[in-house]
């Protein structure tokens, strides 16, 4: 009964977090979006429309009321459920966004788990000589990015292609060779590449914690097999692991959506949003900016949450406290 | 506020006179004498004290050759930035010559598809480049620095709170997707793009310098400072920052590394203002021409991105060793 209320108690800060993430990333964008982009009717109705026209049409959208009002009531439709429509094909907006975040995380789950998967395996055996070269090559992913990364692996793959032009052997014709590879296995590739420095780092980081290696040795002391000894260490960082786990998958998703469909000219949330942009759509550009924020604010929320199911020194502080 | 005990005030008002009681001016003059040595010994405490932390901290120059250099590649690359700057290097990058040369002594790095000299080219975008990020990085990194200071300082009370919610706030925003629509809609403004830069990359910094604030607030030295009557300010200036400054210089780094990845990408994208030659215009227009078979416009633009991002990454891991 403790552990829930302790746990409801942790509940509000992070709804509290959730709300301020969205509301000031919302109201930056309406800011920007009302005062910096050109007139919604010059967009939409072109210059040959009358100022009455004009008029009713800023009434319609919204954008004859002052700042806040106007911010305030947009985040009401909102939480309704209403999008609105593009201003550019006139579509509703909802399920244009589901599309792209659907397109997105296909696009980038492969990568990333791949960056994840890679970064474990090589930072537990990372022991002795070669972790130096390995801490090297993660310092060079950090620093180069996703956009270096995914141009690197990009042009690395187009110049084996070009020049080795190993596949048609195996029957694949160059053009849908490059097609395949292009769509699929370049990003995650890229997405490999940039991601397992910071990755790296991380895990790394928690093996060679001290927790864990305390754990690791009474368990050793208490003459627990090599299985135990294991799991005894792994719960010492279980509450760090899960958070990274459960914080960075959303970060990675939307972070990385933007670099790489872009390069690769994929459908998704960061081309979606390019093209708002590059097209003054206003309705597309807020809506997406205040998904993304609260995907990523959630992600966070998450990880307060799991520090009160997770985290041994909150357990023994709640048994101290009663 | 324990800097408000010091030691000068107590000299004056002696326990003995607070209880009313008379003393002896002999007696008097002898505690005040001890008073004075304490006072001086935690004055001289302090400075071997501090002296001795940052004689620790700067035990190898970071300047010495063996194994630094991404000290000199950088340095290389900002003189590079400056000479262009000043219309030294690069001044001619709109000259039209034959297109498509590839590198030879007259064009070191070859021309591109519109015959433009590369060399020149890359010379003015790393100026453009630093005139971008400077800017940002510095608000940024001002921001960072007052705010964490003040959380340090304030450690546990309100303040601290309030700053620490804006911190997680503004580590959870989804700053690529803010800054492309920033820079799409503000792309009049000049100065707008590099205070977004700095309003959007302070948050991570602030609460590292928090960190190492509250940290260097509980050595030694501080106490005795606080002893012999020192403020808030002048602790700040004169004890924290000293102490802190490989952290700080690893931290401005890591700003200016962030600032300029975004700027690469937004550059890439097409939406900074691209009158200028900038890095990111560069990669863009070497993608399109490497698949043409002309690889050298990719693979210089690459080189030199990744040579001022790996030096600014490598730099800030070395000033964050030493303080560790």
């Amino acid at each position: 009964m403790k552990f829930l209320l302790q746990s409801l108690q942790r509940l509000f800060p992070a709804l509290a977090h959730v709300s301020a993430v969205v509301l000031v990333s919302g109201l930056l964008v309406f800011a920007c979006l009302r005062f910096g982009m050109p007139a919604p009717s010059l967009t939409l109705l072109s210059r040959h429309a009358t100022d009455a026209e004009a008029q009713l049409f800023l009434r319609t959208i919204g954008a004859d009321r002052p700042l806040l009002g106007g911010y305030l009531e947009l985040m009401r439709a909102y939480a309704h459920g209403e999008f609105g429509a593009s201003w550019v094909n006139q579509l509703p907006i909802k399920p244009q966004l589901l599309q792209a975040f659907k397109y997105s995380v296909l696009l980038m789950l492969p990568g990333i788990v791949c960056a994840h998967v890679l970064a474990l395996v090589l930072a537990a055996r990372s022991r002795g000589p070669s972790s130096s070269w390995l801490s090297f090559w993660a310092q060079l992913s950090v620093a180069a990015g996703l956009l270096l990364s995914a141009l690197l692996a990009q042009y690395l793959l187009a110049s084996t292609l070009i020049f080795s032009q190993p596949f048609p052997a195996f029957g694949l014709s160059l053009d849908s060779t490059a097609h395949y590879l292009g769509s699929i296995v370049t990003p995650t590739l890229a997405l490999a590449l940039g991601l397992f420095g910071f990755n790296y780092t991380i895990y790394d980081g928690l093996l060679r914690s001290p927790e864990r290696q305390r754990n690791m040795l009474a368990a050793q002391a208490l003459g627990f097999g090599r299985l135990r000894q294991q799991r005894a260490g792994l719960v010492a960082i279980s509450y760090p692991l899960l958070s990274f786990i459960a914080g960075s998958l959303p970060i990675q998703i939307v972070g990385g959506a933007v670099a790489i469909e872009v390069v690769y000219a994929t459908p998704g949330l960061g081309l979606l949003g390019v093209q708002a942009c590059m097209n003054n759509d206003a309705p597309m550009v807020m809506a997406l900016t205040l998904s993304a924020a609260c995907i990523i604010a959630c992600a966070s929320a998450l990880i307060h949450l799991l520090r009160s199911v997770f985290d041994p020194r909150l357990h023994a502080q709640a048994e101290r406290l009663s | 506020m324990t800097g408000e005990n010091d030691l000068p005030r107590a000299v004056q008002v002696s326990p003995n006179r607070r209880h009313g009681r008379q003393v002896s001016p002999s007696r008097r003059h002898d505690k005040q004498d001890i008073q004075s040595q304490a006072a001086q010994r935690a004055v001289d405490h302090n400075r071997a004290a501090q002296a001795e932390h940052v004689v620790r901290l700067h035990a190898h120059s970071v300047f010495s050759f063996s194994n630094a250099w991404p000290q000199w590649v950088l340095l290389c690359l900002l003189l590079i930035a400056v000479l262009g700057k000043l219309g030294l290097i690069g001044h001619d990058w709109t000259a039209i010559g034959q297109a498509g040369l590839s590198p030879s002594s007259q064009h070191w790095f070859g021309t591109n598809s519109l015959g433009q000299d590369l060399a020149a080219h890359s010379a003015q975008a790393l100026a453009n480049l630093l005139s971008d990020v400077l800017p940002g990085a510095a608000l940024g990194f001002l921001l960072a620095l007052g705010l964490g200071l003040w959380a340090g300082f304030q450690a546990d009370s309100w303040i601290d709170r309030a700053i620490l919610f804006a911190i997680d706030t503004f580590d959870s925003l989804p700053v690529m997707l803010l800054l492309i629509v920033l820079a799409s809609v503000l792309k009049n403004v000049s100065l707008a793009l590099p205070i977004a830069l700095g309003l959007l990359f302070w948050s991570s910094a602030a609460r590292a310098i928090r960190s190492a604030c509250i940290d260097t607030l509980k050595l030694s030295f501080i106490d005795s400072a606080r002893l012999i009557g020192m403020g808030d300010m002048q602790i700040t200036l004169r004890q924290v920052l000293p102490i802190i400054r490989p952290v700080l210089i690893a931290l401005g780094l890591v700003i200016a590394g962030n600032c300029l990845r975004v700027q690469l990408t937004l550059g890439f994208i097409g939406l900074d203002r691209s009158a200028k030659p900038s890095l990111g215009a560069l990669l863009n227009s070497g993608t399109e021409e490497a698949l043409s078979g002309r690889w050298w416009p990719l693979a210089l633009a690459l080189l030199i991105s990744t040579l001022v991002l790996v030096s600014l990454e490598f730099m800030a891991r070395r000033y964050l060793s030493r303080n560790a």
